[in-house]
């Protein structure tokens, strides 16, 4: 499916003329404490195109994802990373989806399609041997004194000699506290000296010299305040990181560099504190790259959490509901109540930058001087809550989004004619969102069901002001209301000619029902929602008006051996009856893997997508153009570690997938395509070494024109070869690594070559930091039109510091 | 046979000495003066601290530690005022647990799901059992004592070889001339109760309940 977005996508933003960027993302089968995997979002094409990387997760149950930064990609080797949390002891798995913010300004995300609604979902999986080998000795009981060390120790006898005790890791509520730990044969102790009050969760993992995982049962604890009142000191933890990228391009003038590669230099602080019940948490993140050009790519926000209150000043990305504002980040204030059964929230800030426009030089007088600006826009919203997410929760809230018109110089939202008049090209808006939404959970949320509803008004154009009485009585044929004027509400809403009013009818409404079942490591999804033509929400991404959405998904885990995972979307739009066609697009896909302990794995997958159209015969239209477009593709893996190699165990993954996409009713293209991927990752036995080799081999086969497809055939392949190693050295503190791709395209098309070589290390002098550095070399050389050949140089430096 | 007899005491010098080098028990509590012997050393220890075979562990006045074997099959509380060393063999491929008291008093509570033996020693007598939970002493007048408080111990009397079963609620005097004495017991004695309070395994309610017939029955509530 992934692919047939893919190409849709490329057809689309060809045609349109927009930036173009494509990605992808292999989402891990499940997730293990033992194997956090590290997601991946690779830039296909457009890198340089690509401002900020996002992406957002959220535990499987839970409401609101977060969002955090991707990082990790250079333009030769562009590739984003982001390494999950590790995932509390007592969660399913997480939910997520990506985005990507292009430097036109629009928004990209990864799945393309619902990432609300039907996001990545990497599940916890079963860990073989569940807790019989971990015994907990001591302590001997769950409830804790916050003046007394917490002593965890737990024996590994029942495992003996069949553990890994290399692979043994401690994790407390989410981190990684292995090197705090005494490991000796048999023995695992942690001292967690003098533990704050609260809830403690740890869990101890492992691997088995077979391979197999193992991990305890989480074991929890409950810090209480000890009698005596002791001054404990500020506890302040965090992290602090540094990241540059130096490029150096050395191109013809006709070459074309894709994109515009620029040095960039940033740094991330993360800071958390706490004493008692006091928390303060706070964030910075600063780039080269931030420009009142563009909307921020800073991010800075001190948060305080007291018993009941939590108040975070700054940079925000406020969940409310999916319908009212979601990923939206919200410079200002924000501020929560709530106590178990009620919560009130509260928001006001600036949700987008003003940004000039472009001036015109030697414009002549009277005319157009520059090209649009963006008005800075403020958000404010408000949001009730009562009840409880574990059992049930109505929530109400409204946000408004208002631009300020007077954030931009006029020149850059109007100008005059010639004649006098003048002409507007920029918009103001106004727009004011009211939703409800319901949350039912059951069986210790194993069970979730839903529902949203949301209404809105938006004005389109605020820049006349609020409407005169005089204006209002010749536009609607009445007088005013007595006493009452537009502009007694305008520091409300502003009310004029081009607002599209709340009318209670499905066009102005945006609704979802959606419920959720978790049994038996089986996770069930069901979604319904509709967004009416008239519906409006500039704080909540990922709504397309006048269409439909259902979704079913399907993920089941039968004892770690069998993976099932299935799912159909099914979007129409034209609810409003006022196209000349409705559009319906179905995207369902089945995909199963078998693997078993110490013997090859199996992956298929299938994946269709179907668009098709149907007249509206209520409207009498010449623009009905019938559509009929298939795609369909299968993708088998297969995969076996060769652990009883003497020298390099090696592990061996080999995909293939193929892929068709058919103008049917119109014949007007026919794209094949098939890809095989080779890999194999070697460990070295008797050198601490590493290597991983790939070979992929692509052909595509396109038929275009309606009328001439067969003369117009283009058959293109692209061969790629990839080698990486990396050699760790004083325990694995410094580990050096190499990388060299070798990509070359032919056929029909050009014939164009890239390379990249990457050679870098990671060195961990200390067991909270870390310091990598990079040094990519990347050649692009085209044998049929060698003056757009290009090299480059990247050099990256991270360097990063937890305490 | 004299082949068979060298390979038996290589395995077990063998066994002896994987279990020199491996854990063999935590210190799960330690409160007041517990000091550790080790190889003629005296070490302070705490709470997590990792014993050896062969460890022996002094508790002063007003102090008390507790011990878990790595197999979980056995937890140790030292009262105040003793002296006791510890060790596992393996026997068969399971870890035979043992604690020679050299003075004082000891609680054993037996863990009946790990399959291996556990017995406390004195110079005169040897307590064993394979679930159960009691208290043995073993004092300057070189008499040990057996209180069980669940199911039966063996005793055997070293000078004599005397071997009689205590079975819950009784205890046993071993005297050094070989003579071994069981009765019953209705309260433990000097103030042992106490020092079982927060003990593992040791707690038990008991709710009484009465029907309209006057007839009594209790639940007993075990913690462990």
């Amino acid at each position: 499916m992934k692919l047939i977005v893919l190409v849709l996508i490329l057809i689309s933003f060809a045609a349109s003329g927009f930036a173009l960027v494509i990605l992808d993302h292999q989402a891990p089968i499940q997730l293990t404490p033992t194997s956090m995997p590290k997601l991946e979002l690779e830039v296909k094409l457009g890198f340089t195109q690509i401002q900020q990387a996002y992406i957002y997760y959220r535990e499987i149950k839970t409401e609101a994802f977060k969002q955090d930064r991707l990082s990790g990609a250079t333009d030769a080797n562009p590739i984003y990373t982001y390494q999950l949390p590790a995932l509390p002891a007592n969660s399913e798995g997480y939910e997520y989806y990506f985005e990507v913010v292009r430097t036109d300004g629009q928004t990209q995300t990864m799945p393309e399609i619902s990432p609300l609604r039907d996001p990545y979902r990497l599940m916890q999986g079963d860990i073989n041997g569940g807790n019989m080998g971990f015994v907990v000795l001591s302590p001997l009981d769950t409830n804790v004194n916050s003046g007394d060390d917490l002593v965890l120790a737990v024996s590994t006898y029942a495992l003996g000699d069949k553990l890994d005790q290399s692979s043994i890791r401690i994790i407390e509520n989410g981190v990684d506290v292995t090197p705090y730990a005494e490991i000796t044969n048999n023995l695992i102790i942690y001292r967690h000296i003098k533990p704050k009050s609260g809830n403690l969760s740890i869990q101890i993992t492992g691997r088995l010299k077979d391979g197999s995982e193992v991990a305890s049962a989480p074991m929890r604890y409950t810090v209480k305040q000890g009698a005596k009142l002791v001054n404990l000191p500020f506890n302040l933890r965090g992290n602090i990181s540094f990241n540059s990228d130096v490029i150096s391009v050395s191109a013809k003038k006709q070459a074309s560099v894709s994109g515009t590669a620029t040095d960039d230099a940033s740094t991330n602080i993360n800071l958390y504190g706490s004493q008692g019940f006091f928390k303060i948490n706070s964030k910075l993140f600063l780039s080269t790259l931030e420009s009142d050009k563009k909307q921020p790519i800073n991010r800075y926000n001190l948060g305080l959490n007291l018993p009941g209150t939590e108040i975070i000043l700054g940079d925000n990305t406020p969940f409310f509901s999916s319908l009212t504002m979601n990923s939206t980040n919200v410079r200002g204030l924000y501020a929560k109540f709530f106590s178990k059964s009620f919560a009130i929230l509260g928001l006001y800030g600036q949700s987008k930058r003003a940004i000039d426009g472009n001036e015109i030089e030697n414009a002549p007088v009277m005319s157009q001087t520059a090209t649009p600006g963006t008005f800075s826009r403020d958000a404010a919203g408000m949001r009730m809550e009562f009840g409880s997410v574990k059992s049930f929760k109505w929530s109400f809230d409204f946000v408004r989004s208002r631009d300020i018109v007077s954030s931009l110089k006029q020149q850059f939202y109007r100008y005059q004619n010639t004649d006098t008049t003048f002409a507007q090209i920029s918009f103001p808006v106004d727009n004011l969102v009211f939703g409800t939404d319901m949350r039912l959970s059951l069986f210790r949320q194993s069970f979730i069901m839903g529902l949203e509803g949301a209404g809105s008004m938006y004005n389109t154009n605020i820049l006349p002001g609020p409407i005169s009485d005089e204006d209002f009585e010749d536009y609607t044929g009445n007088k005013p209301p007595a006493g009452i004027s537009a502009s007694d509400f305008q520091d409300i809403f502003i009310l004029n000619k081009n607002l599209n009013w709340f009318k209670p009818s499905l066009a102005c409404l945006a609704m979802q029902g959606y419920a959720r079942l978790f049994m038996y490591k089986n996770y069930l999804s069901l979604s319904y929602s509709q967004v009416g033509s008239s519906f409006q929400s500039v704080a909540a991404s990922y709504l397309q008006n006048d269409t439909r959405s259902i979704n079913v998904s399907d993920n089941v885990n039968i004892k770690n051996i069998v993976f099932l995972d299935g799912g159909v979307n099914i979007i129409s739009d034209n609810l409003s009856k006022q196209k000349a066609a409705t559009s319906t697009y179905t995207n369902w896909y089945a995909q199963t893997l078998f693997r078993m302990i110490n013997l090859p794995y199996l992956r298929i997958g299938y994946h269709a997508n179907t668009g098709k159209n149907k007249e509206n015969t209520d409207i009498n239209s010449s623009t009905f153009y019938p559509m009929n477009t298939e795609s369909n593709m299968v993708d088998v893996g297969l995969g076996y570690d060769f652990v009883m190699m003497p020298v390099a165990p090696t592990k061996l993954d080999l995909t293939y997938n193929t892929n068709t996409n058919q103008d049917k009713q119109n014949s007007a293209y026919e794209l094949n395509m098939d890809n095989v991927l080779l890999t194999l990752t070697s460990r070295f036995q008797q050198l601490p070494l590493t290597t991983r080799i790939s070979f992929n081999v692509g052909n595509q086969d396109n038929k275009y024109g309606t009328i001439t497809k067969e003369l117009n055939k283009v058959k293109n392949s692209n061969t790629e070869f990839g080698l990486h190693g990396e050699y760790r050295l004083l325990y694995d503190k410094l580990i050096p690594y190499a990388d060299f791709k070798t990509t070359v395209l032919g056929g029909d098309q050009q014939n164009q070559s890239y390379q990249f070589f990457n050679v870098g290390a990671r060195y961990m002098p200390l067991e909270q930091t870390s310091i990598m550095s990079s040094l990519g070399f990347k050649n692009y050389a085209n044998s049929d039109y060698s003056s757009s050949n290009y090299n480059s140089v990247t050099w990256n430096l991270n360097i990063s510091q937890r305490f | 046979m004299k082949r068979l007899l060298i390979i038996f005491i290589l395995l077990f010098v063998l066994a002896a000495f994987l279990f020199a080098e491996n854990p063999i028990a935590v210190l799960v509590k330690v409160k007041g003066d517990i000091t550790l012997l080790r190889n003629t050393k005296k070490l302070s220890v705490k709470a997590g601290e990792v014993l050896y075979h062969n460890d022996k562990i002094q508790s002063g006045n007003a102090s008390y530690a507790a011990l878990k074997y790595i197999d979980n099959g056995a937890y140790l509380k030292i009262f105040p005022n003793t002296i006791v060393s510890i060790k596992i063999d393996s026997e068969k491929g399971l870890a035979q647990k043992s604690a020679t008291i050299e003075k004082g008093t000891v609680f054993s509570s037996i863990n009946n799901k790990i399959k291996a033996k556990y017995k406390v020693e004195s110079p005169t007598t040897v307590a064993s059992v394979k679930g159960t939970k009691y208290i043995s002493s073993f004092g300057a007048d070189q008499i040990f004592f057996v209180y069980t408080t669940e199911g039966v111990v063996e005793a055997e009397n070293l000078k004599s070889h005397t071997k009689m079963d205590v079975p819950a609620g009784s205890m046993l005097q071993s005297n050094p001339d070989g003579s071994m004495v069981v009765s019953k017991f209705s309260q433990l004695p000097n103030g042992w109760d106490e020092m079982l309070k927060d003990t593992e395994g040791a707690q038990k309610y008991k709710i009484e309940l009465q029907n309209s017939y006057g007839v009594k029955k209790y639940i007993i509530i075990e913690t462990e």
